[in-house]
């Protein structure tokens, strides 16, 4: 593995322990230590009753940052504002990147500047909707949040920010998405050299509105770069991260081409009989067919050196002459 | 420049150059029936591209030319196969992503292709339930594809049939060069000398590239080494003389006389048939014996051998699919 310098931050979940992949070190389980990943190197799956975080990450994030990420939404309902007992999206945690370090009292991570808080907003038409927060080190907070888009399916998040130029792109299953956006695009520094992740434990303090997430998360990552092009995107998705961040492939290409056709049921002939009225020949797909006998009683093959003893003719004109039967001057009876 | 996916075409073959294939199932070896003044035509499927980015779920795309493609009801793009309303202007609604069950995000300029069913195969098998067809990879540009090897991504989708491939290297590879003299039945290239063996570019198309017999092109009879002789099938129209360039084009594929009918495999040019898995796809050099190793340069064919099975207890399956994949450096 030859990971670009810019890949600061790579979960695949493939493999337990949880380990993450830039600083190969281990996450630690909060909550149900009974970790699930999903076959096929799917991904982690989420429980509401568990997060996982680590500490000490040399992130190096300062003024450009791109995140991406695999997720399998749920969507269980809107929460109920307590206030006015109006319905409102319900904000399902996925993860946290900030400054923090390991609370001893609590044994898990505590998070003191947030820098990067990614959770899902559940809306009324059973879709979800993907908000990304980011706080500057001046505490300059910009959220983004996409489009909705249905659960129950996988989909492919990907933000980019450029804090020197205030450009900043969502784009959800490889498509540049209209993101609604709240706030000024910070343009100081995140300002994580030294870092901390937690996953699905938002730092939103527990409320009406607030839930852990249930779903999956697979190939989070982060990047110190800026990287907002199609064709990169469109490489994450369609095959890994290595193929768009690994120098091993950053040359490799791969030229698809399908075929398509209709496979037809083999027809075999498995049996034959002849009861003297009919001959029947039976099918390897179940089927019998019903013929005349009186076809086949005619039919010989004169190349068959068998047939001129027991075949009746009259006259001199006939003869069998390299695999022929020669009628010239007489006849036969079949 | 690298080299970009639309340098590389996939065309049907035919019994000999220059000549449109338009019967799909008789593509069976020998040349890549491309088409000099259209190089369009003899295509395995036809293909356009798209002229705005397809998203995972997105369920229509613009193309930027519908031409060729009126009516067609399924689409290829990358490794996505997906069904269509009978394409028809720019628009078109998709009425299902991913059918083989592969989705993608598919960006502006990617090609994507026409597929019908029943083109390049059909329901005529031998007694092993078996059949065959030959198509060539053919390099259409000025840039290099290095480190070339070919794998099926996703074989049949049926569990009761599957598709094996080979690799056939042609004798020789394209080459271009410059006449130092000739007749009319010969030409005559004396930088060739002791390059290339006797007979390496038998069979191989010749064609004119300036002189008084521009565009004209013969069937290499014999080459001979000692002298850089190429000894054409029948005459020119005129002699060819010093400083007439031409070039050879990659030489054919054996032929088979029927889909029926296995070709040879796993020969000095011809790889084993196999599945060909990404973990075990096959390098373009086959058994070493390529003349340009494993860069797939401008102008150059590699012919792959298609064979497709149908299992005794299969069941029909319509709108089956395989992805077959050139994975390849570009630099």
């Amino acid at each position: 593995m030859s990971l670009d310098s810019s890949v600061k931050f790579l979960m695949r979940f493939d493999d337990l322990p949880l380990t993450e992949e830039v600083s190969s070190k281990q996450l630690t389980i909060k909550g149900e230590q009974s970790v699930s990943l999903a076959a096929d190197g799917l991904g982690l799956s989420m429980k509401r009753d568990q997060h996982s975080f680590v500490t000490g990450l040399p992130l190096g994030i300062s003024k450009k940052m791109s995140i991406g990420f695999w997720i399998f939404p749920t969507n269980e309902g809107v929460s109920k504002n307590p206030a006015n007992g109006q319905p409102e999206p319900m904000r399902v945690s996925l993860f946290d990147f900030g400054i923090g370090d390991l609370d001893k009292s609590t044994n898990s991570v505590n998070i003191t500047r947030q820098s990067i808080t990614a959770y899902e907003e559940t809306q009324i038409d059973g879709k979800n909707k993907m908000v990304l927060r980011f706080i500057d080190t001046g505490d300059n907070e910009f959220t983004a949040k996409t489009s909705s888009y249905e659960v129950g399916k996988w989909h492919f998040i990907w933000a980019a920010w450029n804090g020197i130029t205030g450009d900043f792109k969502f784009f959800l299953d490889g498509e540049e998405d209209v993101a609604l956006l709240f706030g000024d695009i910070p343009s100081l520094t995140l300002g994580v050299s030294v870092g901390a992740v937690s996953i699905n434990r938002t730092v939103f303090d527990q409320q009406h509105d607030v839930l852990n997430h249930n779903g999956f998360i697979d190939e989070l990552m982060i990047l110190s770069n800026y990287v907002a092009t199609t064709s990169t995107i469109q490489k994450v998705v369609n095959f890994s991260v290595d193929y768009a961040f690994d120098s091993t492939f950053s040359n490799t290409e791969e030229y698809d081409f399908a075929f398509l056709f209709n496979d037809p049921t083999p027809i075999r002939i498995t049996d034959m009989h002849n009861d003297g009225t009919y001959l029947f020949a039976s099918r390897n797909d179940g089927t019998v067919l019903r013929g005349s006998p009186l076809i086949w009683d005619v039919r010989r093959d004169f190349s068959d050196e068998n047939e001129e003893p027991v075949t009746k003719t009259f006259g001199d004109g006939v003869s069998f002459e390299n695999g022929f039967l020669n009628i010239t001057d007489g006849s036969v009876r079949l | 420049m690298p080299i970009s996916k639309s340098d590389i075409k996939l065309y049907l073959t035919s019994v000999e150059p220059e000549i449109e294939q338009t019967v799909h199932a008789q593509s069976l070896g020998n040349y890549p029936a491309v088409v000099p003044s259209d190089i369009t035509k003899s295509l395995v499927y036809p293909e356009a591209t798209l002229a705005e980015s397809l998203s995972l779920f997105d369920d229509k795309l613009v193309l930027n030319s519908v031409i060729g493609l009126e009516n067609f009801e399924f689409l290829n793009i990358n490794f996505e196969v997906m069904s269509t309303s009978p394409l028809s202007g720019a628009l078109n609604d998709i009425t299902e992503r991913a059918i083989n069950g592969l989705s993608n995000v598919h960006i502006g300029s990617d090609i994507a292709r026409g597929l019908f069913a029943d083109s390049i195969f059909n329901d005529k098998f031998n007694n092993d339930l078996k059949q065959y067809r030959c198509i060539a990879i053919k390099n259409i540009s000025s840039e290099t594809a290095f480190d070339v090897e070919v794998y099926l991504k996703q074989n049949s989708r049926n569990p009761g049939s599957d598709l094996k491939i080979a690799l056939e290297i042609p004798q020789s590879d394209y080459l271009s060069g410059t006449a130092t003299s000739g007749s009319k039945l010969q030409l005559i290239d004396t930088s060739l000398i002791g390059v290339f063996a006797d007979n390496h570019f038998d069979d191989a198309l010749l064609r004119m590239r300036s002189g008084s017999n521009v565009n004209q092109s013969r069937i290499v009879l014999s080459f001979d080494s000692s002298t850089g002789t190429f000894i054409l099938d029948s005459s020119m129209p005129n002699v060819i003389v010093v400083s007439d360039t031409y070039e050879v084009d990659p030489g054919p594929a054996q032929r088979v006389i029927s889909g029926t009918v296995s070709p040879s495999f796993n020969t000095a040019r011809v790889s084993e048939l196999s599945v060909a898995t990404k973990e075990s796809s096959i390098p373009i050099n086959v058994n070493s014996n390529r003349d340009n190793v494993k860069d797939l340069k401008p102008n150059d064919v590699v012919y792959v051998w298609l064979e497709r099975r149908l299992k005794e207890n299969s069941t029909e399956f319509n709108n089956n699919s395989a992805i077959l994949t050139l994975n390849y450096k570009t630099s």
